[in-house]
């Protein structure tokens, strides 16, 4: 049987969302194996049998959470080097990008980037990753020497506990981690003060372009984002303009987004914001240009002003809240 | 301080992408061509370290003979030295292209000119491998950051400050260094006229690299089938107030 890998990134020994996802797709494949890394990993290790890995190699030095990618891409070359897997699995995240892409370089194996599934296929591994923002899928096969190393999209597959699952064998290493002088320390990490739902978790997103005319106009999306417990975003021209950082920005080199409802006030519907947003299930636009291409990606749209149709749409939220 | 950037010609996106016949290329005769954002970005941020820090900021790509058109917007920009890696005009996959670049700025300092820093968009426009800065850094046996969003350079190291999926994380890193920039970390600033005029004077410097073989084959292209969608517009010619209060019972979203 195959051998699959999954780079288990854990937060204070809880493993991040997307490495339940990994593992659910790795079990499809072959028999899986976890390497967690980092103070407290070991504390996900029932988390991670229970999502299908039967073996956990487990180090807990803090340099793999002090230290950028290095401790991490050493110790992984020593142990494939060893066990020699067919494939090793990263989450496209920070990290697992800066971790696959020296890894790759260092065993000198091929590694796809941004893929969003991995199938079998003749007795090896097909590789589906879309370009251009999702408007162009690639397949690759890779031919060089394994293990392949795959980075997948967070929320391309959907994470499911394996049935029945089993307490998987544990491997504890406590050998020596060296990380040069050359290295990138982290000196500090800060927690982003959120106001309102995270636009990648928010259930209904409220965004604006353009078409709002003015910086100071975007108060009432901040507004009606609040009535309805939204997030709030903006498309690449509004942040290009200054009006919005780029944190709001939605779009292809911005957040990718899916949430419920997604209302966009004033965006034309460039591919490039589209391609953030295009996920999510019902698309409202409010534009007063019928021509937009916004309107060819809607399910519900007003043709109209922006500046009429806001304040009453957060008159109408409130009356409807009782206010 | 002597800084490299790295960056890549890619079509603009906005345009409807075809594919050639055979499935193995993106079509790009009738493509208008750019600089990916996050690249426009790290050309912006190099100028800006030598303006304030002295020294001297050169630009390097490495694609077709058209790629010029993109390394003289570099130099508009206030960039001084330009070289190109010219190739056949197919696409190079990471491997190859770092390889080549790391032999580029092993003859660069062959010929004594070392870089402090090296820097890269974030990832392309078009394939957004991320890998290309990291091969490089790892080749070059140098630290490298991704995704940064700031960077403040003192005494032979930079502190730089990259966002999570949790927050931000502030790292130090000793120089020289890879760095990969994201979009945001400043607003690029328009080519001023003496600066396009100046720009297109200046020399390029070329050479043609070998590919180095990456092991990966690529099987096709394929356009993703387009859905026929029809919008339902609410009350086309009607009150703002009724289109509304028709919104929000197809929503029943309150």
């Amino acid at each position: 049987m195959a051998g699959i890998w999954v780079f288990a990134e854990t937060v204070d020994g809880t493993p991040k969302p997307v490495v339940l996802e990994l593992l659910t797709k790795a079990r499809s494949l072959g028999e899986v194996t976890a390497v967690a890394l980092g103070p407290s990993a070991s504390k996900a290790i029932q988390t991670l049998g229970e999502y299908g890995a039967k073996k956990v190699y487990v180090h807990e030095d803090p340099a793999f959470r002090d230290v950028l990618a290095t401790p991490a891409v050493d110790l992984l070359a020593r142990l494939i080097e060893k066990d020699q897997p067919d494939l090793v699995l990263f989450g496209m995240t920070y990290d697992g990008r800066d971790v696959a892409s020296r890894l790759s370089a260092r065993l000198w194996t091929a590694l796809i980037a941004n893929a969003s599934d991995v199938v079998n296929k003749d007795g090896g591994w097909a590789i589906v990753t879309p370009v251009f923002g999702g408007t162009v899928l690639v397949t690759t096969v890779p031919l060089a020497k394994a293990p392949t190393l795959v980075l997948i999209r967070p929320k391309a597959v959907a994470a499911e506990p394996a049935s029945p699952a089993s307490a998987p064998q544990v491997e504890t290493l406590t050998d020596q981690v060296d990380t040069g002088t050359r290295a990138a320390r982290v000196l500090r990490r800060e927690k982003e003060k959120a106001s309102g739902p995270k636009l990648e978790d928010a259930a209904i997103i409220v965004s604006g372009g353009r078409g709002l005319g003015a910086p100071e106009n975007f108060k009432m999306l901040d507004e009606l984002a609040a009535e309805l417990g939204a997030a709030v975003g903006a498309s690449r021209a509004v942040v290009d303009a200054g009006w919005k950082p780029y944190s709001f920005q939605i779009g292809q080199t911005g957040k990718t987004v899916k949430p419920s409802v997604y209302i966009a006030i004033g965006i034309s519907g460039a591919m490039q914001h589209t391609v953030g947003m295009k996920g999510a299930k019902t698309i409202i636009a409010i534009n007063k240009d019928p021509e937009a291409p916004i309107f060819k990606l809607a399910d519900l749209g007003i043709v109209g002003d922006v500046h009429t149709i806001v304040p009453q749409l957060i008159q109408e939220v409130r009356s409807r809240k009782g206010k | 301080m002597n800084v490299l950037v790295g960056i890549k010609r890619v079509p603009a996106t906005a345009g409807q992408i075809t594919l050639t016949p055979d499935g193995q290329e993106i079509d790009t005769r009738y493509l208008g061509f750019t600089v990916s954002p996050h690249e426009e970005c790290a050309v912006e941020e190099a100028v800006r370290l030598i303006e304030k820090h002295g020294g001297s900021s050169t630009v390097l790509t490495l694609g077709p003979e058209a790629a010029i058109d993109q390394l003289r917007e570099a130099m508009a920009l206030g960039i001084e030295r330009a070289m190109l890696l010219e190739t056949d005009g197919r696409e190079w996959d990471p491997v190859a292209t770092a390889a080549a670049m790391v032999e580029a700025i092993e003859a660069e300092r062959a010929a004594g000119r070392t870089y402090d820093v090296v820097m890269f968009g974030n990832e392309s426009a078009d394939s957004a491998g991320y890998q290309v800065g990291v091969r490089v850094a790892d080749a070059l046996d140098l630290p490298c950051v991704t995704g940064i969003k700031a960077l403040e350079v003192t005494n032979g190291h930079a502190t730089v400050r990259r966002q999570t999926e949790s927050g931000w994380e502030v790292a130090d890193v000793p120089l020289p260094a890879v760095l990969t920039v994201k979009e945001g970390i400043n607003l690029p600033r328009y080519p001023s006229l003496p600066g396009r005029l100046k720009a297109k004077k200046k020399e390029i410097e070329r050479s043609t690299p070998q590919w180095q073989d990456g092991g990966l084959e690529k099987i096709r292209l394929k356009l993703p089938v387009q859905v026929g969608h029809t919008v339902e517009i609410l009350g086309k010619d009607g009150d703002p107030g009724v289109q509304v209060v028709e919104l929000f019972q197809r929503l029943r979203l309150l």
